[in-house]
C-alpha cells in the first residue's frame, strides 16, 4: 500500500517535517483552488452553507492524505 | 374586552419591533463575543492538547487577528501568517550571524525593525500588517533565543506552530459560526455614495464643496480597503473584485468633473458674471433632474434603467441644448462666449463619466448574476500609492531608536523582563506608525495596557491558583476574553480593547507554569509601562503629521505633482488623481471633516485635480498636432510648470501674458495653415480654462501656508 512508500518525515533542509504537514499544504492549495472555480461558475447558488461545505473539503482531502501517510 | 385585545396587540408588535431591533443591531456583536470565546477556546484547548510550551502565545494570536468581519479574519491571518515566517527567518539568520556579540545583533535587529516600520506605513491595510507582526515576531523568537542560541530552531518551530493554532481557530470559527459578510457593508457603502453624489448633483448649485468631497474621497479609501479584504472574501463579493475596482475609478472621474465644474460656475460668479454662470448652470439642469426622482435619488432597477436612459438622452441632445442656449444668449450684450464653451466641454466630460459609472453601478447593485467586469476587460490600474520617504524615514529611525533604547536599558541593568518591553514597544511603534495623532492613539492604547495590567493581577494571584482543568482555566480567562472583544468591538475603544488583549496576554501566568510569581509580576508589568513611556516619548518628539512643516510640504508636493504632470509625458489622468488623493489620504490631514485644517487640504488638492486634469488634456491634444503648433504647446506647459515650481507675481504674469498671446493667435484665425478647426476648438476651450485657474490664483491667494513657508525661506 501507499504508506509503505511514503516516508512520515521529511528532511526539509535537514529539518524533519512531518509529512502530515505537506499534506495539509497540498490540501489547503487544492481547497483553495476549487473554491475559486466554484465561485467562479457560481455554483456555491446551490449549496446551503458554503463555508462548512469548504471546510468540510477540506478536511475529507486532508483526511485522505493523511490516510495515505498512515 | 375589545379595548384589552387592541392593548395586547399593540404590545405584541412593540415586542416584535424591539425584538427585530435587537436581532439586526446588538445581537452580532453578541454573536461575535460568543464567538471570540469559542476561538481562544478551541485554540487554548488544542495548544494544550499538543503540549505547546506557551498557549499564550495562540490566545494571543487569536485576539490579534478576531475581527468582526469573517473576511477581515482570513485577510489579517494571511498576513499575519506571512509576516510571521518572515520574522522568524530572519530571527534565525540574527542569532546564527551575531549570537556570539550582542552589538551587531541588536543594529541589525533595529535595521530590521526600522525596515518594518518603514513597511507597515508605506502599504495599506492588512498588508502593513504584515510588517508589523515580522518585526514582532522577532522579538518574540530571535530575542529569546539570544539567550538560548542552540534551541533557535526549537523555540522557532513552537512559536510558528502556536501562531498556526491561533490562526486555525480563529479561521475555523469565523468562517463557520455567524459569519458576518463584507459584501453587506460593501453594497451598503456604495448605495450611500450614489446617494450622496445624487442628491449633490441634483442640488444643482451647492453651497459647499469641500465637505461632500471630503466625504467622497473617504468611501473611496474605505471600500478599496474592503476591497482589498474581499480577496479573502468567500461569497459574492470576491467575484466582483474587479467591478468595485471599476465602481471606485470611474467614480472618482466623476466626482472631480463634477467639483471642477461647479470650481468654474463659482469662479464665474465671484467674477461678477453670473449671465454666464447661469446659462451653465441652467445647461447643466436637466442632468440634475434626471437624477432625482422625486427629490430623491433613483434607487430600484427600474429607476435606475430610467436614468441612465436619461443620461443618455442628455448626451445625444447637448450640442443641440447647448447652440440653443447660445442663441438665447446672443442678444444679449459682452457674454464670453469661450467661457459657455468651458463649461460645455466640462459638462459633456461630467455626462459621459457618469454614464460609465451607473454602467458599473448597475451591474453592482441590481444586475448582480447577469454580468461581471472581467479583470482582463478592465485593466484599470490600482489606486496608484504616492509614497513620501521623509515620514516613512523618520517612522523607520523611530522604530529602529526605540528598540536601541530599550536594548540599551536591557542591556545595562540586567533586566529580568527587557524582552517583554523590547516587544511591547516594537508592538507600539510598527503598529502606530500610520496614525494620523499617534500621541492620542498611545495614550489610549496605555490605558489598556494598564487594564490588561490590572486583570493580570487578579487572574494569576486569586483565580489561576484555583484553576485545576481545562474548564476552570477557560472560565479564568473568559473576562479577560470578552471585556478585549466587547472594547474592540466598538470603534472608539478598539485601541483600548487592543492594549488589553495585548498585555493581558502577554503577562497571563501560564506558560511555563500555573500560578503566580509576584515578582516577575511586578517586573513585567513595569517593563510594559516603560516600554510605552518610551515609545510615546519617541512619537512625541517625532510627531512629523502635527507639524505645520508637514502640511506645507503637502502642499508643495501637490504642486509638484502638477509640475509633474507638465512635463511627465507619460503621466495619464487617472494616475495623476489617485497620486494627489494618496498624497493628501496620507498626509494624515482628512480623518475630520469638521476641521479646517482638512478643508483646506481638500481645498487644495480640487485645485490641484482642475490645474492638473486640463495640462494633461492638453498634452493629449498636442500629440495630434504638427510641428509648430506643438512647438508652441511645449513652451506654454513649460511655462506653468515653472508657475507651479516657482510660485510668485512675476512667473504667473508671464505664463497669463503668453497664454493670452497663444489665445489670440488661435482665435484670429492666422493657424488655418497649422490647424484644423477641429483641433482648434477643443485647444482653446482647454488653454482658456488654464488661463481661468491660474488668473484665479492670486485673487484668493490659495496657499497661506505656503506663503509664510516663502517668508521663512526669504
Amino acid at each position: 500500500m501507499l504508506h509503505e512508500w511514503i516516508p512520515r518525515e521529511l528532511a526539509f533542509l535537514d529539518a524533519h517535517v512531518p509529512t502530515l504537514f505537506l499534506a495539509f499544504l497540498v490540501a489547503a492549495v487544492a481547497i483553495w483552488l476549487l473554491d475559486k472555480w466554484l465561485a467562479a461558475w457560481n455554483l456555491y447558488d446551490l449549496v446551503w452553507y458554503p463555508a462548512l461545505l469548504r471546510v468540510a473539503l477540506f478536511f475529507g482531502l486532508f483526511s485522505v492524505f493523511g490516510l495515505m501517510v498512515y | 374586552m375589545q379595548r384589552i385585545n387592541q392593548g395586547a396587540r399593540l404590545a405584541v408588535e412593540c415586542m416584535q419591533q424591539a425584538g427585530a431591533d435587537w436581532y439586526r443591531q446588538d445581537f452580532p456583536l453578541i454573536g461575535y463575543l460568543f464567538k471570540y470565546l469559542l476561538a481562544a477556546f478551541l485554540a487554548l484547548w488544542v495548544a494544550l492538547k499538543m503540549e505547546m510550551d506557551q498557549p499564550a502565545t495562540a490566545l494571543l494570536t487569536v485576539v490579534i487577528v478576531m475581527h468582526f468581519r469573517s473576511g477581515m479574519v482570513m485577510t489579517k491571518s494571511y498576513y499575519r501568517l506571512i509576516g510571521t515566517v518572515i520574522g522568524i527567518l530572519f530571527s534565525m539568520l540574527l542569532v546564527a550571524w551575531f549570537a556570539q556579540d550582542r552589538f551587531p545583533f541588536f543594529i541589525a535587529a533595529a535595521l530590521w525593525i526600522g525596515l518594518c516600520t518603514a513597511g507597515s506605513l508605506v502599504y495599506r491595510n492588512f498588508q502593513s500588517y504584515g510588517f508589523v507582526l515580522a518585526g514582532y515576531t522577532l522579538c518574540i523568537v530571535g530575542l529569546p533565543a539570544t539567550l538560548t542560541p542552540w534551541h533557535t530552531f526549537q523555540i522557532a518551530s513552537t512559536r510558528l506552530s502556536e501562531i498556526g493554532v491561533g490562526l486555525l481557530s480563529a479561521m475555523l470559527v469565523s468562517e463557520l459560526i455567524l459569519p458576518q459578510r463584507l459584501w453587506q457593508n460593501i453594497q451598503e457603502l456604495v448605495r450611500g455614495k450614489f446617494r450622496d453624489f445624487s442628491l449633490l448633483l441634483g442640488a444643482g448649485a451647492p453651497a459647499g464643496l469641500n465637505q461632500p468631497f471630503l466625504k467622497f474621497m473617504q468611501d473611496l479609501y474605505q471600500l478599496e480597503s474592503f476591497r482589498a479584504s474581499v480577496q479573502f472574501e468567500t461569497d459574492d463579493a470576491r467575484v466582483h473584485s474587479t467591478t468595485i475596482n471599476q465602481l471606485n475609478v470611474r467614480f472618482m472621474a466623476v466626482s472631480t468633473t463634477y467639483v471642477v465644474f461647479q470650481r468654474l460656475v463659482q469662479r464665474l460668479q465671484a467674477q461678477g458674471r453670473s449671465r454666464e454662470a447661469d446659462a451653465l448652470l441652467a445647461l447643466m439642469q436637466p442632468l440634475a433632474e434626471a437624477v432625482l426622482i422625486d427629490g430623491r435619488p433613483a434607487s430600484d432597477p427600474q429607476e435606475l434603467a430610467r436614468l441612465q436612459q436619461a443620461v443618455t438622452d442628455f448626451q445625444l441632445g447637448f450640442t443641440a441644448f447647448f447652440s440653443q442656449q447660445l442663441q438665447a444668449l446672443a442678444s444679449q450684450p459682452d457674454v464670453n462666449r469661450l467661457e459657455l464653451e468651458t463649461g460645455a466641454a466640462l459638462l459633456q466630460r461630467l455626462a459621459n463619466e457618469l454614464a460609465a459609472y451607473l454602467q458599473t453601478y448597475v451591474l453592482l447593485v441590481a444586475n448582480l448574476r447577469a454580468y461581471k467586469v472581467d479583470s482582463r476587460e478592465f485593466t484599470a490600474d490600482k489606486l496608484q500609492m504616492h509614497i513620501d520617504w521623509l515620514p516613512v524615514t523618520i517612522a523607520a529611525t523611530r522604530g529602529a531608536l526605540t528598540l536601541l533604547i530599550l536594548a540599551a536599558i536591557w542591556m545595562t541593568i540586567d533586566w529580568p523582563s527587557g524582552i517583554l518591553a523590547m516587544t511591547l514597544g516594537v508592538i507600539t511603534s510598527t503598529l502606530f506608525a500610520a496614525s494620523p495623532a499617534p500621541t492620542a492613539t498611545i495614550r489610549q492604547f496605555s490605558v489598556g495596557v494598564l487594564l490588561g495590567i490590572a486583570l493580570v493581577y487578579v487572574s494569576n494571584v486569586f483565580w489561576l491558583t484555583a484553576a485545576h482543568d481545562y474548564v476552570m482555566l477557560c472560565i479564568v480567562i473568559a473576562p479577560a476574553i470578552l471585556l478585549t472583544a466587547w472594547l474592540s468591538a466598538r470603534p472608539p475603544t478598539a485601541l483600548v480593547g487592543a492594549g488589553l488583549g495585548i498585555a493581558y496576554f502577554l503577562m497571563v501566568g501560564f506558560n511555563q507554569a500555573l500560578g503566580d510569581n509576584p515578582v516577575k509580576y511586578f517586573n513585567d508589568s513595569i517593563a510594559l509601562m516603560i516600554a510605552l513611556a518610551v515609545s510615546g516619548i519617541m512619537f512625541s518628539l517625532t510627531d512629523y503629521a502635527a507639524s505645520p512643516w508637514a502640511k506645507a510640504r503637502v502642499l508643495a508636493q501637490l504642486r509638484q505633482l502638477v509640475v509633474d504632470a507638465c512635463r511627465n509625458s507619460s503621466m495619464t489622468s487617472a494616475e495623476f488623481e489617485m497620486r494627489a488623493r494618496d498624497l493628501i489620504q496620507r498626509s494624515g490631514n482628512v480623518h475630520r471633516p469638521q476641521d479646517a485644517d482638512s478643508v483646506r487640504m481638500v481645498e487644495a488638492l480640487c485645485a490641484t485635480l482642475e490645474i492638473g486634469h486640463a495640462v494633461i488634456a492638453l498634452r493629449v491634444v498636442a500629440t495630434d498636432l504638427s510641428a509648430q503648433p506643438r512647438k508652441l504647446l511645449q513652451h506654454t506647459l513649460g511655462l506653468i510648470a515653472h508657475y507651479y515650481k516657482q510660485p510668485g507675481q512675476k512667473n504667473q504674469q508671464q505664463a497669463l501674458q503668453w497664454l493670452d498671446h497663444f489665445l489670440g493667435w488661435l482665435q484670429g484665425g492666422e493657424y488655418d495653415q497649422a490647424l484644423a478647426a477641429w483641433q482648434a476648438q477643443p485647444l482653446t476651450t482647454q488653454l482658456h480654462f488654464i488661463r481661468l485657474v491660474i488668473a484665479a490664483e492670486t485673487s484668493a491667494s490659495p496657499h497661506p501656508v505656503l506663503a509664510q513657508e516663502a517668508a521663512y525661506a526669504a
